[in-house]
């Protein structure tokens, strides 16, 4: 029978996860900016950018940075200030306060993704993308 | 194989790991051990360890201390036993703490020390703070310190290892055979010196404090090479073990103010030792909660328990000095001891008979003291006999560290003049003969049986309250289990982890020596101390102030010797509390 | 109440595959899981092997697996445990020797790497050492770990590395360096401030999970760590 996971293997288990996932955003980051030689190409990504399944993408990198961020902060809890004992309690309220985090973000972000489903343009822009404009 | 070494220690408890630590600094000393070190039942003693430092009540003095352990002995202790012990206590738990036991500190920075049953000021006149503690831990941060300084002194350990049979010519030890638990396979340890140190036998009781491993091994390896052992007949009974269960709770618990009520909410122990109340010494105690069973004034449906209430002391003070007991109590009995009293009943505990020895640990073959060279024994195993016919709560962790201590001196202060005597031609007979003897075994009996039978009846009939009628009775049934034993069948047959052939050779050695403590409680005509006989009722001065020596031939035949009890300061008087 | 067990079997010598065995029991209410063990042996099944001695949660003899979490047998309650099935397994991690009994020796060599004993070269006092009551209380619960390998077993960062030296050893060496009493610092922190040192622990909390004690193992382990980096850098 496989070993139990409990809070804190879980929470060991998603920061991994949410670490990998952070290094793949990187490079896929770096390779996007790295495209941005000419007005066309920024323009060409930034339409992409704003399209109703990357604002849905980009609702998932929220909750990978909120995830990542309050477990280190949990990490540094328990390592500094004692809270070994209360840690399942901490990795709880570390879940409430993400959630409500990933929550404001999904009210922001999640129109502009049922507007796109509704319109049936997934990959369109969401608004209008400024022509001729930045360098 | 055969291993040479110069002093070998069968046992790893506190009295064992205390000798290594002494002999270590001048022979080559290894420690043998069925379990290991860590595992020992020493690691179990939860209340403390006795001795005079005077850092809580300064009016104590070494003199109460032996008055309290002779007293509490029902004059049975060896008076010169007793004062070294109690005279070398301070110094022992010093060395402990030196050696960095974590004792629980007063507010100057001193080892704590709490009130236990039977420890008194002048005489017995008002109870004593004198247990050194470490919360509720004592005994098994004691056995763990001990094991620590073995490693730093590199003693070497053969663990999981079961000694199986002495080897003893003309009354010289010449080493023993014990046998690999999880490789299987005897092997041979020749040794100037053996010492004994292989504990109690709570586990020949139903309701015991004792580990399942504590079964008097070595009791019966001295009886089958002709030893005699001593004053088997005086079993302590814990008064309180928790309720079906027996798990010790600390008489810690009453040191700190713990009540003893009945099924009318009655602090009985009143009626029985209106001084020191619950601080009475053991045996008296278990006595007062037996009679009022047998009264009918018990607690619950059945009546067959009584209460300790801690409730009183409070969340703060129950966490802070007995958490153990909280523990156990929540995980044993699913009782909350801050909200509800503990169910408790009298529990087998301690064996203040033994293998006998000099005050300085020599065993000794015969009613005047001649002694078996190259063969020691300390701890609860032995008998000096410090604790006579009971044995005070606190001096058995001190017995044990003390006495360890004492006979680890003896053994260096010897092992220059012995020898490695020559071995006989095939030392391993006896033990094989056993193995092949019990793995052969084609009858129809189960080992667990058999077992819970002895148990049972020892309980029944061998308890905190015995008769003649009875004892007889133990007898027979003692013998008639000897005989289902030999019709044993065992399932497993394999060399590694035979735990199930271990389990039949520690249950043959449960039935050789019952023997010898049901018919020395048979032959002592009185009650004194943990020996209460309800068809002798009083302490017989005149017939039976003296040691019971006792041999069990080959054919189970016990014969008896005594030993006259050393008296120095105290005479027998009346024992009142 | 009859409780169905799977228990874990492995016989070296019958050069059988480990497997798990079925056996049914009576289980009254206060039967832990080492009595039903017990009564298995002794009844139905001879061949079945463990190891035990206290059965009051003191030696640290019977941890195993059970339900997929370490603990001492003789401290679980079978009428608290949940499901269908009672499996009950040997510790994880470390070599087993038969059915539930595991070989213990990479255990005791970490236990023994880190010095656990009292290192102080002055000359000791006539009496004892003074200790204040504070400092005491700091080793207090930490002295109380009875070594049975619940914890070192359950971490996934010893199952990953078996260099790790693990909590338990961890825990022995936050008693002795936070022990007021001891000069032994120095000497640990080169075992503890390796690669397979204090820094392969990545509070998972495994430990404190399984620790039949109950034993802040974690937080002392932290303490170590600050305490290492404060000294140290």
């Amino acid at each position: 029978m496989r070993y139990r996971i409990r809070t804190g293997a879980l929470a060991f288990i998603l920061h991994r996860a949410t670490g990998l996932a952070l290094v793949l955003y990187l490079f896929v980051h770096i390779f996007s900016v790295s495209r941005l030689a000419n007005p066309a190409s920024f323009n060409e990504e930034m339409a992409l950018y704003s399209s109703a399944l990357f604002k849905f993408v980009e609702l998932g990198l929220l909750g990978v940075v909120v995830a990542h961020v309050l477990n280190g902060a949990r990490i540094i809890a328990v390592d500094f200030w004692g809270a070994s004992r209360k840690q399942a309690t901490v990795f709880y309220v570390a879940v409430g306060v993400g959630t409500l985090v990933v929550l404001y973000g999904a009210i922001h972000l999640l129109p502009a993704v049922f507007d796109g489903i509704s319109s049936g343009q997934l990959l369109s822009p969401s608004y209008e993308v400024i022509h001729g404009g930045g360098h | 194989m055969t291993h040479k070494h110069d002093v070998i220690i069968i046992g790893s408890g506190l009295a064992g790991l205390r000798a290594a630590l002494e002999v270590g600094k001048v022979a080559d000393v290894a420690v043998l051990t069925k379990l290991y070190p860590s595992r020992s039942h020493s690691g179990a003693a939860q209340g403390g360890i006795a001795a005079t430092l005077k850092n809580v009540d300064s009016d104590d003095c070494v003199e109460f201390h032996i008055f309290d352990t002779v007293k509490g002995s029902d004059y049975l202790g060896d008076q010169d036993a007793i004062e070294n012990m109690c005279n070398e206590a301070p110094e022992v738990v010093y060395e402990t703490e030196h050696m960095g036991v974590p004792y629980s500190r007063t507010e100057d920075g001193k080892i704590h020390q709490r009130k236990f049953g039977g420890h008194s000021l002048n005489h017995g006149k008002v109870a004593v703070r004198r247990s050194c503690y470490a919360a509720d831990y004592t005994g098994h941060v004691l056995l763990h310190t001990f094991y620590e300084q073995c490693i730093k002194n590199q003693v070497r350990f053969y663990n999981e290892f079961q000694a199986m049979s002495l080897l003893v010519k003309d009354n010289v030890c010449q080493g023993f055979v014990a046998w690999d638990i999880i490789n299987g396979g005897l092997h041979v340890f020749h040794a100037k010196a053996v010492m004994f140190a292989t504990g109690g036998y709570g586990r020949a009781f139903k309701i015991t404090s004792n580990a399942h491993s504590s079964t008097g091994d070595g009791l019966s390896l001295c009886t089958r090479v002709g030893l005699p052992i001593e004053d088997m007949e005086f079993v302590q009974f814990h008064p309180t073990g928790l309720y079906k269960q027996g798990i010790l709770v600390s008489e810690g618990a009453r040191g700190e103010g713990a009540y003893l009520l009945n099924g009318q909410n009655e602090r009985f122990m009143e009626r029985y030792a209106p001084t020191l109340m619950e601080l009475a010494p053991r045996d008296m105690i278990a006595r007062a909660i037996q009679t009022e069973l047998l009264e009918g004034r018990g607690c619950g449906p059945n009546k067959d328990h009584v209460y300790l209430d801690i409730r009183h002391l409070g969340e703060a003070k129950i966490t802070a000095v007995i958490p153990q007991i909280k523990g156990l109590c929540l995980d044993f009995a699913a009782i909350d001891p801050i909200k509800e009293p503990i169910p408790i009943q009298p529990t087998a505990h301690y064996s203040m008979g033994g293998i006998p020895v000099t005050v300085d640990g020599r065993v000794i073959y015969d009613a005047k003291n001649s002694i078996v060279e190259g063969l020691y024994a300390a701890g609860e195993c032995a008998c000096v006999s410090v604790h006579g016919a009971n044995r005070l709560g606190t001096n058995s962790l001190l017995d044990a560290a003390a006495n360890g201590r004492r006979t680890g001196k003896a053994i260096c202060a010897d092992v220059g003049k012995l020898k490695h005597s020559e071995l006989p031609d095939n030392p391993m007979k006896a033990a094989q003969d056993e193995m092949n003897r019990v793995l052969g075994g084609t009858g129809k009996e189960k080992v667990i049986r058999i077992r819970h039978d002895l148990r049972d009846s020892m309980e029944e009939n061998c308890g905190v309250f015995r008769t003649s009628e009875k004892l007889t009775k133990q007898k027979q049934i003692l013998k008639d289990l000897h005989e289902r034993f030999r019709h044993i069948k065992i399932d497993d047959k394999a060399k590694i982890f035979n735990s199930d052939l271990m389990e039949a050779i520690e249950l043959e050695h449960m039935l050789e020596f019952c023997e010898v403590i049901v018919e020395g409680a048979l032959n002592r005509n009185e009650s004194r101390g943990g020996h209460s006989r309800t068809d002798f009722p009083k302490r017989d001065d005149d017939n039976w102030l003296k040691h019971t020596m006792a041999w069990r031939g080959e054919d189970g035949k016990i014969t008896f010797d005594y030993k006259p009890v050393i008296i120095k300061n105290y005479q027998p008087m009346e024992r009142k509390y | 109440m009859e409780r169905t067990f799977k228990i874990f079997r492995y016989d070296p010598e019958k050069n059988g595959k480990p497997h798990f065995q079925t056996y049914k029991l009576d289980c009254p209410s206060g039967c832990t899981v080492l009595d039903a063990l017990y009564n298995i042996k002794g009844e139905l099944d001879g061949t079945l092997t463990y190891r035990r001695s206290c059965r009051s949660g003191i030696c640290g003899s019977c941890g195993m697996k059970i339900n997929g979490i370490n603990c001492l047998a003789c401290k679980t309650q079978v009428e608290f445990l949940k499901g269908k099935v009672i499996y009950v397994e040997p510790l994880p991690g470390f070599p087993i020797l038969r059915d539930l009994v595991i070989d213990l020796e990479p255990f005791w060599e970490k236990f023994e790497a880190i010095k656990p004993y009292l290192i102080n070269n002055s000359k000791p006092p006539t009496t004892e050492r003074y200790q204040s009551e504070e400092d005491q209380l700091k080793i207090e619960e930490a002295s109380w770990c009875i070594l049975c390998n619940c914890c070192t077993s359950s971490c996934p960062s010893f199952w990953a590395n078996k260099e790790y030296l693990g909590p338990a050893a961890l825990l022995k060496a936050y008693r002795f360096v936070f022990d007021s009493r001891d000069q032994g610092a120095e000497e640990r922190y080169r075992m503890l401030n390796t690669r397979s040192g204090l820094w392969r622990c990545h509070t998972i909390f495994n430990c404190m999970d399984a620790c039949p004690q109950d034993i802040n193992i974690t937080d002392y382990i932290s303490q170590l760590k600050t305490r290492i980096v404060s000294e140290r850098y």
